[in-house]
């Protein structure tokens, strides 16, 4: 059942990708719609940098259409492309602008936190925030994806270049981290 | 209990983050609608390659449609050049005449096609006598070395009338055997000194000299050896008086005094040059296919 759901909406990312091509607009809109939260909130989680965040996802989409050409539908995981995408845009951003965004990163949490109007809601999300980024980078880029934007194991696997179950084992030493920081935030 | 409490509180709190991560929706409004222009540019990109292809037929058409009128008008001065000028049946623009010919008369008004009619008819016939002046006949080749073989023969018979009137002329010749005999004519010197020096005449000594000069050593060297061999003035026969340089082969030489006839006979090969020498007179006759024979008239 599960991997029929999975072929299914393997099969779609396929069509989309074809139709992207194509100039479909209904296509770009379902893309969008798709991609732009994960990749927006995967984006923030690293950077805690609503403008930089947003910049950079958009400069992902630019890039989606303007390499859509190069992408092979019929060998590639589209949703895996996309963060691959992102992931190299991000490093790009690291390498030009790497001081600015850690100087940022504590005003840039509070303001976060911001968004969520409950005072002991945004001191919760302060809190978790700050003890996520006391984690190593790779334990940080494992919670941007797997907890804030729900990027799958597969598409976590092409992006990162590391197995499916060596993920699954990092996720899950990941969770008993954040499970404690959620717990005592 | 706690378990549970701490997995409610969990589940809470990831809603939680994600909702404070939530974009703004001005920003992704925006985005968005930049987003779809870009895939909306796509769209119109399958038909680029169309439009190229447009643009390259009518370019493509431009260039014909200006080739095809360099061309006419070219054509159309080239026909106006080669009728106007009326060339010639072997220039490479003679086709381009004859259609030039036949736009004359396409477009000749009535009263004046039966002159155009005319005028080409002329150019038709001059045009055939040019061409059968210059055909070449196949066997002028032969008719060359016939003409020439005529001229030689002429050229023969009056040297040889020439000479054997000047030949009669030698009156310290009468002596002479009158029998046909084959001997050259320096043989004849040789006969005639048979006779002893004190016979000698005047003239017939200049005429030893010039046997001598033409011959050479050659002349004393065979008279001598004629001579050792015991030739015989009367039968001797054309024995060689011939050195390399000089082939001296008449034919039967009949001194007559009288009357002399000559007869040119064809295909007597051993004649290839005869020197005739009387009073100063060098004549040289070079046939290979006549010979000559003087016989008692």
């Amino acid at each position: 059942m599960k991997n029929d759901t999975m072929n299914q909406a393997s099969e779609q990312f396929k069509t989309m990708a074809a139709r992207l091509k194509r100039g479909d607009i209904g296509a770009g809109e379902e893309a969008f719609t798709y991609f732009s939260p994960l990749l927006y909130r995967f984006f923030l989680a690293r950077l805690t940098h609503r403008t930089i965040a947003e910049d950079l996802t958009q400069d992902v989409f630019f890039k989606i259409i303007a390499k859509i050409d190069t992408f092979d539908e019929e060998k590639g995981n589209f949703p895996g492309w996309i963060w691959q995408i992102a992931r190299n845009t991000l490093i790009d951003h690291y390498r030009d602008k790497k001081e600015i965004a850690f100087a940022d990163a504590g005003e840039g949490i509070e303001e976060i936190a911001s968004a969520v109007d409950d005072v002991d809601q945004r001191m919760r999300v302060q809190n978790i925030m700050l003890a996520v980024h006391q984690l190593s980078e790779e334990e940080q880029e494992l919670f941007s994806l797997r907890y804030v934007s729900d990027v799958s194991y597969k598409d976590m696997s092409g992006m990162l270049g590391r197995s499916e179950s060596a993920l699954r084992v990092a996720v899950h030493r990941l969770n008993i981290k954040v499970k404690d920081i959620i717990i005592e935030s | 209990m706690k378990i549970v409490v701490d997995t409610i509180k969990e589940v809470q709190s990831r809603r939680l983050l994600k909702r404070s991560f939530a974009p703004r929706e001005e920003f992704m409004n925006n985005t968005r609608e930049l987003f779809l222009a870009e895939v909306a540019k796509r769209r119109v990109a399958p038909y680029a390659p169309q439009l190229a292809w447009y643009m390259f037929g009518m370019r493509t058409l431009r260039y014909s449609i200006a080739f095809a009128v360099i061309a006419l008008v070219g054509t159309s001065g080239l026909v106006a050049y080669a009728d106007g000028t009326n060339v010639a049946v072997d220039s490479p623009l003679y086709s381009l005449k004859r259609v030039g010919e036949q736009v004359r008369l396409t477009v000749a008004p009535a009263a004046k096609e039966v002159e155009v009619y005319r005028e080409l008819a002329e150019r038709r016939a001059n045009e055939f006598i040019q061409i059968e002046t210059k055909k070449k006949p196949d066997n002028s080749d032969t008719l060359d070395a016939l003409r020439k073989l005529e001229d030689t023969e002429k050229e023969l018979r009056s040297a040889f009338r020439k000479n054997i009137e000047a030949l009669n002329d030698y009156s310290d010749l009468r002596n002479t055997v009158p029998a046909t005999v084959d001997f050259g004519l320096c043989q004849a010197a040789q006969l005639v000194d048979r006779r002893g020096d004190n016979g000698k005449s005047d003239q017939y000594k200049r005429f030893e000299d010039q046997c001598e000069r033409l011959m050479g050593d050659n002349f004393n060297d065979n008279r001598d050896r004629s001579m050792r061999a015991g030739g015989d003035s009367r039968t001797t026969s054309p024995v060689d008086l011939i050195d390399d340089r000089l082939e001296l082969r008449a034919g039967a030489i009949l001194f007559v005094r009288t009357t002399v006839r000559i007869v040119i006979e064809e295909g007597v090969e051993q004649t290839t040059m005869m020197r005739f020498v009387k009073k100063g007179i060098d004549l040289c006759i070079k046939t290979h296919t006549y010979g000559v024979r003087f016989v008692d008239g």
